[in-house]
């Protein structure tokens, strides 16, 4: 998987209060993951959960510009603040998003699903590890992940109950995980 | 992420809405101090499924063996597609898939074996002193004549490549019994 910084998230928010874009970048995709799941949990549709994150980690730029994170070792409760308060509030918040992404937009290039093509070894991984699931695996994490799907939706595609759908879900992932923790087996043998 | 519930447990329960609000609070609490840390693997792993599953979705990446017609539509949608046809080599010898070429995008390789008539398909390729490499479950074909075209990105494909000369097992499943549909060997130019 991709490698997370294991700079301390303190030192990345002082660093992006001095204006170093790179520590910008490196919390955004530290914390997107996390704000992609806030946004999944309440917004169905893969267009709904990006267009959450992105307002989320905007809003997290434009605070770290203006220093106005006063506890940077608790930068993960300050980021979960912006996620709530936007949950609480979306109608003010689409208006407000054209300008934030007019101003910031650029520095979110690297968590977008467009940077992927800039990821080829990570695409390839994930490609390769896909292809060694059964096709009802594979439908599960497609239909859920990739075009979300709501759960029953799911199931009922896969004509399973929504229980067994949770649990070959459960599963899948693990498989999913223990396989891109490993190198490529075309690289290995 | 330290709860009672398995790792992708709790960030599914979470994220498809069943698990309760109070118990919600709480985990994202976690998950974005987990986040804060570097240490939100499970959020990471599915966002990355969601997010390079996405960019995979219109490009083939998702099926695993496909047909001619959706091989032409890639083509037609402006990728750089590279159909691979395996050349016979002298008798007794391996079959020869030329060089990938270095601007393609997608790497599609031609089986001229019919494998229509099974319930399910595996590929497993593996080298010549039968070390496995990789197993392909559930393949799909083209319907019409039953060979495969299987299509992957060219990066994986030039991962691959790196074994040059494999040896691949097609075996079909029927009547809960496996069948040796063929095997054959490749050597990449």
């Amino acid at each position: 998987m991709t490698e997370v910084s294991v700079q301390v998230v303190s030192e990345l928010v002082r660093a992006a209060g001095r204006g170093e874009r790179q520590a910008e970048e490196l919390l955004c995709q530290r914390f997107a993951p996390v704000v992609r799941a806030f946004a999944r949990r309440r917004l169905r549709g893969r267009d709904a959960v990006e267009e959450f994150a992105q307002d989320a980690l905007l809003l997290m730029i434009e605070a770290l510009r203006q220093a106005r994170v006063e506890q940077p070792e608790r930068m993960g409760g300050f980021v979960l603040g912006i996620c709530r308060t936007l949950a609480f509030d979306r109608a003010r918040q689409r208006e407000r998003r054209q300008a934030l992404w007019h101003s910031y937009g650029h520095a979110l290039q690297s968590v977008m699903v467009e940077a992927a093509e800039r990821e080829p070894y990570e695409v390839a991984h994930l490609e390769d590890c896909l292809s060694q699931l059964s096709k009802r695996a594979r439908d599960l994490l497609r239909l859920g992940y990739v075009e979300a799907r709501a759960h029953e939706e799911v199931a009922a595609a896969l004509e399973i109950s929504p229980a067994n759908a949770r649990v070959m879900r459960h599963r899948t992932l693990a498989s999913l995980r223990d396989c891109m923790s490993q190198r490529m087996s075309w690289e290995v043998a | 992420m330290s709860r009672p519930r398995a790792p992708f447990e709790a960030l599914d329960a979470y994220q498809s809405g069943l698990m309760p609000d109070a118990e919600a609070t709480q985990l994202e609490e976690e998950l974005f101090a987990a986040a804060a840390a570097g240490a939100d693997d499970e959020a990471r792993l599915v966002d990355l499924l969601a997010r390079l599953g996405q960019f995979l979705l219109p490009r083939g990446g998702w099926d695993i063996g496909s047909t001619r017609a959706r091989v032409d539509e890639l083509v037609a949608a402006g990728l750089r597609v590279q159909v691979l046809s395996a050349l016979a080599g002298a008798p007794g010898e391996p079959l020869l898939l030329p060089k990938i070429d270095d601007d393609a995008q997608l790497v599609v390789t031609h089986v001229p074996i019919d494998v229509r008539g099974y319930d399910s398909v595996d590929v497993v390729v593996e080298k010549l002193d039968g070390t496995e490499l990789k197993t392909f479950r559930d393949i799909g074909f083209e319907p019409s004549d039953g060979t495969v075209y299987a299509l992957c990105e060219a990066p994986l494909a030039r991962i691959a490549a790196k074994q040059r000369h494999v040896r691949s097992r097609i075996l079909g499943m029927r009547g809960g019994r496996q069948h040796v549909v063929a095997v054959f060997e490749t050597r990449q130019d």
